[in-house]
């Protein structure tokens, strides 16, 4: 017997009252006008995090490649979607991007039916073009980086909608779309954990014959995660061994409800921070307006008709994403932005859910319509100012594997195009990292391995004349790329010196001077010293070559590359310094 | 709810699974204390109120009457002495269990006996208020919760007998912590709501330990700065932000909401707790409104919770952070049997008791490992302290016996932790040292044997005094040396010799017991640093300037363990033994 306040589940559906308008068509315009501006707005980026790994350290098609965690997720079908473009199109085609708007516009489109049959078509019309523009969580609206959490999110949701079916043929659609959302992203767990609760409290019966429905992709799921502990990482992007500790049980109420706290200020938009004009994410509001979600909750259930069985399910969903978050990402904040796309899709369905049988008055009804739609506003501006950044990382990004496509092979194999912490000292802030702006390394790819896939599939780097086109900072990026590539220093002279000329200076004095292709040598005369600067795409002279030390003669032999450019040098120096031929 | 309801068929009966959870949750305390020493106040309690004179039993602590734990910690010590923290760690574990006795005994009259276990299972794993739970030190506070409850219990009870257990507990824990004015203060309420005439009858009850405090207050103000409150015109000030602190801090801890995400460690956030805390108070002014009766525990309750906050609020100060794990304990608990009064009160479908449970599952799972990563912090002070008191019994009667045993700063919050070297090791004498013995102390971690080194240096006095006109060496023991880094030695009759190769050579020498010598060549100053238990040396002494002699004398004591001393110079050095 249910207790107190739950009812069986019954297939309900909220129908429009007579002669309301059906919002469906207004839907599609939101989600054509949605698209334009996405598409706008990632123009410019490049792949990101996890992408590289997908490009560079996941080659081949064997089942220890396709099957080989990502971060500790199943990712099997997203890769197999990058493999595809990868191979038809190249890394660099429009083609990532518009299956992420595709992939965006399916949710919301899903979404919206789940919203629909519980709160009419009005409020899911506004809940789901917000989801549309989810500035909170631009990583995956507003960057291909969606691609695999909006693939896992797209077949949960479906699932839940064939399960609605109350048929085998539904069960069995169910079925594959979990097993597709586990494949995908761990974030299909909750889907399938909110099946299986479905599945146990209500639908049609028999239950227990029903088991396999979210039983057999939870099971494949677990035979996977077993058989994936033998599995070393491919790549360092790949790495991130789970990591339950005690002091992140102990955090897990905090977590959970610092969770919830995120998703509420996603959905309203109380994020940002008024006067910044930059991608924010301010917790401030999240535990006021937390609590105040909870007292609602509180008075839902003592206030509203009987609970259907199914809000078990809705509920068990966001409890079962966070906590999983709690539990796993110990080096990782609720807030991040990655978290906000299913912390808001759930937190809204359970909304809905739990609003199934309530009437909301037509007013109630028009100030949540309004609400939502004026969320979208600081959302779709924080895509914005989401794209700017990702479009500045990007032309680092192409600007650093230019750098390492000219090096060719005389750049170490396992050298990190952008090691952790980034090569260059950029004065462009990043993301990522708990609402702080700190500097992004998003490329942690072995050379070898990024210039292996690049045969393979094609350059996503700036080509030279692009690279001589890019910004002062992006050149200045490949400078470093290519110093850390081909580690230009002094030695020891081999032979005699010629063609010198002479300089002398009694207080510090600067040269600037080409460096011929058969390098340069400085000697320096007792008493005196010399630094040597060097730059090949930048503006300064940004790649410290050594110091030649009074009394001595040192060399700078520079050894040929992919490209004729001339390299730069800068000889700052005091007293005597010759600058010869080697 | 029904109490024969919620009896399900086979289940054990409350009282076992209270003594189940009782004994566990004391066995992990007694755990998590191990390895644990006295802390903070409790080296006041061992060293400054010897002898069982009125006149010390009475004397403040930090402003409070400490009457009763000072009998009880002088009577553990007196039968087994202080040589051991045992005493106090199964004591501390006693009276947390009594405690939590007496909150269930309080809750299970209004939620019935099962679910009352739930709360009383937060209560007594209550980590966040780490000071209390987490260490033997928590004890100071544990007696005043006791009688506080115990009046309250005793007062509802009612008649004579109640009564007279009401006036006495009430007593007690005025002679425990001044914070029991609060629990005085409910007391009155609850002795006031029994109507005119009752409330004439049974005035006595809350006259009685008024005036007995209210005497005794008089009374201490002749031990001066001992007796003196922290109330300041700021404290008034600052009351509202304060309490509403207070709340919040014991808001988060009872929810559990009180951790960081991705901090690994102890952490102690309150964001959580003002939202939590302002929603409580929401409830409660909604009961308050209602027109049904209100419980005189209630009543109560609310205003001890309120004369807690305040008073503390006006006592704030350095070491006394409104959001201090110490206030947390009493304001959580108190807090948790108003949420009782309300909860009992209200019809709750299974849903709410099912968020009910979950929640306070939550909250007991952040506050275990709350516990669990708080114990460790106090066990690291306390081997850090017994590192210290090692080094003051070391030093002995060599030290300047005045001197305080610890190098603390002169504020007037930490003046009774000023405890002269004499009271110590008298107290030590008498009762036993709680202090690491030499042999304990060289097997200790680095961190105590480096606190014992500090101690031993500020102690004795030792540094280097210039001599114009060294002494001869005595012919035995020669300097003994240990390392040499950038540079050679030579030993020239019991002399060590360093001749620097290059810049800051180093020389490390085993020092014989009268100390050492140093005449160092014309030059920049040599630095020199002693160690004789900790493998880092401790903070330099003066250095000794180029062309210039200096002697470290070093005391003679009851420990033969040699000191060593690390000498960098840029140029040559002759270090030579002086008499002992």
């Amino acid at each position: 017997m249910p207790g107190p306040g739950l009812t069986e589940s019954q297939t309900s559906e909220r129908l429009p009252p007579r002669g309301e308008a059906d919002p469906t068509r207004l839907l599609v315009v939101a989600m054509v006008l949605a698209a334009g501006f996405l598409l706008w707005e990632t123009r410019g980026q490049t792949m990101l995090f996890d992408e590289w790994s997908f490009f560079a350290d996941y080659r081949g098609h064997s089942p220890s490649i396709l099957l080989n965690p990502f971060g500790d997720n199943l990712e099997i079908v997203p890769i197999l979607i990058y493999k595809t473009v990868f191979a038809l199109f190249g890394p660099a085609s429009i083609a990532l991007r518009l299956i992420t708007v595709a992939l965006n516009l399916t949710c919301a489109g899903l979404f919206y039916v789940l919203m629909r049959r519980r709160v009419g078509g009005w409020i899911a019309f506004a809940a789901a073009s917000l989801l549309m523009v989810l500035g909170a969580a631009a990583d995956v609206v507003g960057a291909s980086l969606g691609i695999a959490i909006m693939t896992a999110v797209a077949c949960g949701l479906g699932a839940l909608i064939a399960l609605e079916r109350g048929d085998q043929r539904g069960d069995r659609i169910a079925c594959l779309l979990l097993i597709g959302a586990l494949a995908s992203n761990s974030i299909g767990l909750p889907f399938a954990v909110g099946a299986a609760v479905l599945v146990v409290f209500s639908g049609p019966r028999p239950r227990a014959g029903r088991w396999w429905v979210a039983g057999a992709p939870l099971l494949l799921y677990g035979i996977w995660r077993l058989w994936s502990l033998h599995l070393d990482p491919l790549g360092p992007l790949a790495a991130h061994p789970t990591d339950i500790t005690l002091a992140n049980i102990g955090t897990l109420p905090t977590s959970i409800a610092d969770s919830l706290a995120d998703a509420v200020l996603s959905i309203t938009g109380l994020y940002t921070q008024p006067g910044i004009a930059a991608r924010t994410f301010s917790t401030d509001f999240g535990p006021p307006l937390a609590v105040a979600v909870v007292a609602a909750l509180v008075l839902r259930i003592r206030r509203g008709p009987a609970l259907d069985r199914r809000v078990l399910a809705y509920a068990a969903m966001p409890l079962a994403y966070w906590a999983a978050i709690a539990l796993v990402a110990s080096d990782r904040t609720p807030s991040v932005s990655r978290y906000q796309y299913g912390g808001a899709i759930l937190l809204l369905l359970l909304s809905a859910e739990l609003a199934r049988d309530v009437r909301i008055a037509p007013r109630l009804q028009a100030a949540i319509v309004a609400a939502l739609l004026i969320s979208a506003a600081p959302n779709a501006y924080n895509i914005h100012a989401s794209s700017e950044l990702l479009r500045q990382n990007a032309r680092m990004d192409r600007a650093e594997m230019a750098a390492i496509e000219i090096a060719g092979d005389r750049v170490p194999y396992d050298l990190l195009v952008e090691p952790i912490g980034g090569r260059f000292d950029r004065s462009t802030p990043a993301l990522f990292s708990g609402g702080q702006l700190t500097p992004l390394s998003d490329a942690l790819i072995a050379a070898g391995r990024y210039r292996s896939a690049v045969a393979a599939f094609g350059s996503p780097a700036y080509s030279e004349s692009e690279l001589d086109a890019s910004p002062a900072e992006a050149r200045a990026a490949a400078d470093a790329e290519l110093a850390a590539a081909l580690g230009p220093h002094l030695v020891p002279v081999s032979g005699p010196l010629r063609d010198c000329h002479r300089r002398t200076s009694a207080g510090p004095g600067t040269i600037e001077l080409p460096v011929p292709p058969g390098g340069v040598a400085i000697r320096v005369a007792a008493g005196g010293t010399a630094t040597l600067s060097l730059r090949r795409f930048g503006d300064s002279y940004s790649i410290p070559a050594g110091t030649v030390a009074g009394g001595s003669a040192l060399e700078l032999r520079l050894p040929a590359d992919g490209s004729s450019r001339a390299w730069g040098a800068q000889l700052a120096y005091s007293g005597r310094v010759e600058v010869c031929a080697p | 709810m029904s109490r024969t309801a919620e009896k399900g068929r086979g289940w054990p009966g409350p009282i076992p699974l209270l003594g189940l959870l009782i004994v566990g949750a004391a066995a992990l305390t007694f755990w998590e204390t191990r390895g644990q020493s006295l802390y903070a106040d409790e080296v006041t309690i061992f060293s400054s109120y010897r002898g069982w004179d009125p006149g010390v039993l009475l004397r403040p602590d930090g402003g409070h009457l400490i009457l009763t734990t000072l009998l009880v910690y002088k009577t553990l010590w007196q039968i087994f002495g202080a040589e051991s923290y045992l005493p106090l760690r199964i004591l501390h574990v006693v009276l947390a269990s009594i405690s939590a006795g007496l909150f269930y005994q309080l809750a299970r009259t209004r939620i019935g006996d099962y679910p009352a276990l739930a709360p009383t299972a937060l209560v007594v794993l209550f980590g966040s208020a780490g000071e209390i739970v987490a260490t033997p030190f928590g004890s100071l506070a544990y007696g005043s919760v006791i009688f506080g409850l115990a009046a309250l219990l005793a007062l509802e009870r009612g008649g004579r007998r109640g009564d007279v257990i009401a006036c006495i507990c009430l007593i007690g824990a005025l002679a425990s912590y001044s914070i029991s004015i609060a629990f005085l203060v409910g007391a009155a309420v609850l002795v006031y709501l029994r109507g005119p005439a009752m409330r004439r009858r049974s005035a006595w009850v809350i006259a009685a330990p008024v005036l007995l405090y209210a005497a005794y207050r008089i009374y201490a103000l002749h031990y001066g700065g001992h007796g003196e409150t922290n109330i300041s015109l700021d404290n008034v000030g600052n009351l509202p932000s304060a309490m509403l602190t207070e709340l919040a801090a014991a808001a988060a801890a009872l929810s559990g909401l009180f951790r960081v995400p991705g901090q690994q460690g102890v952490s102690f956030d309150i964001s959580w707790g003002y939202p939590i805390g302002v929603a409580l108070v929401g409830l409660v002014a909604f009961r308050l409104r209602d027109r049904a009766p209100v419980s005189p525990r209630l009543w109560a309750l609310l205003a001890t919770l309120l004369a807690f906050w305040g008073l503390i609020a006006l006592n704030l100060g350095p070491l006394r952070a409104p959001d201090a794990s110490r206030y947390v304990y009493i304001a959580g608990l108190l807090m948790l049997l108003v949420l009782i009064e309300l909860l009992a009160e209200a019809r709750l479908a299974r849903l709410e008791l099912a968020g009910i449970a979950v929640l306070l599952a939550g909250s007991i799972l952040a506050n275990v490992v709350a516990l669990h990563e708080t114990a460790p912090q106090y066990r690291t002070a306390g081997r850090i302290l017994r590192g210290d008191l090692a080094g003051v019994e070391i030093a002995g009667r060599n030290a300047d016996p005045n001197l305080p045993i610890l190098e603390l700063p002169d504020e007037p919050v930490v003046r009774d932790l000023q405890i002269p070297v004499h009271d110590y090791l008298a107290a030590a004498a008498d009762l036993g040292s709680p202090a690491y013995s030499p042999d304990e102390l060289a097997a200790a971690p680095e961190t105590p044997r480096a606190a014992a080194d500090a101690q031993m240096i500020r102690l004795l006095g030792l540094h280097t005094a210039a001599e114009s006109a060294l002494p001869p060496p005595p012919a035995t023991p020669p300097v003994a040396t240990e390392a040499v880094r950038g540079g050679t030695v030579t030993v020239r009759a019991g002399c060590v010799v360093l001749e620097p190769t290059g810049p800051g050579a180093n020389l490390v020498l085993r020092l014989p017991p009268g100390g050492v010598s140093l005449r160092v060549a014309p030059g920049a100053s040599a630095s020199v640093a002693l160690r004789r238990f900790a493998d880092a040396f401790a903070a330099p002494l003066a250095p000794v300037a180029g062309g210039t002699s200096a002697v470290v004398a070093i005391p003679r004591d009851r420990v033969a363990r040699p000191w060593e001393a690390s000498i960098t110079a840029d140029q040559k050095v002759e270090a030579c033994p002086v008499p002992a």
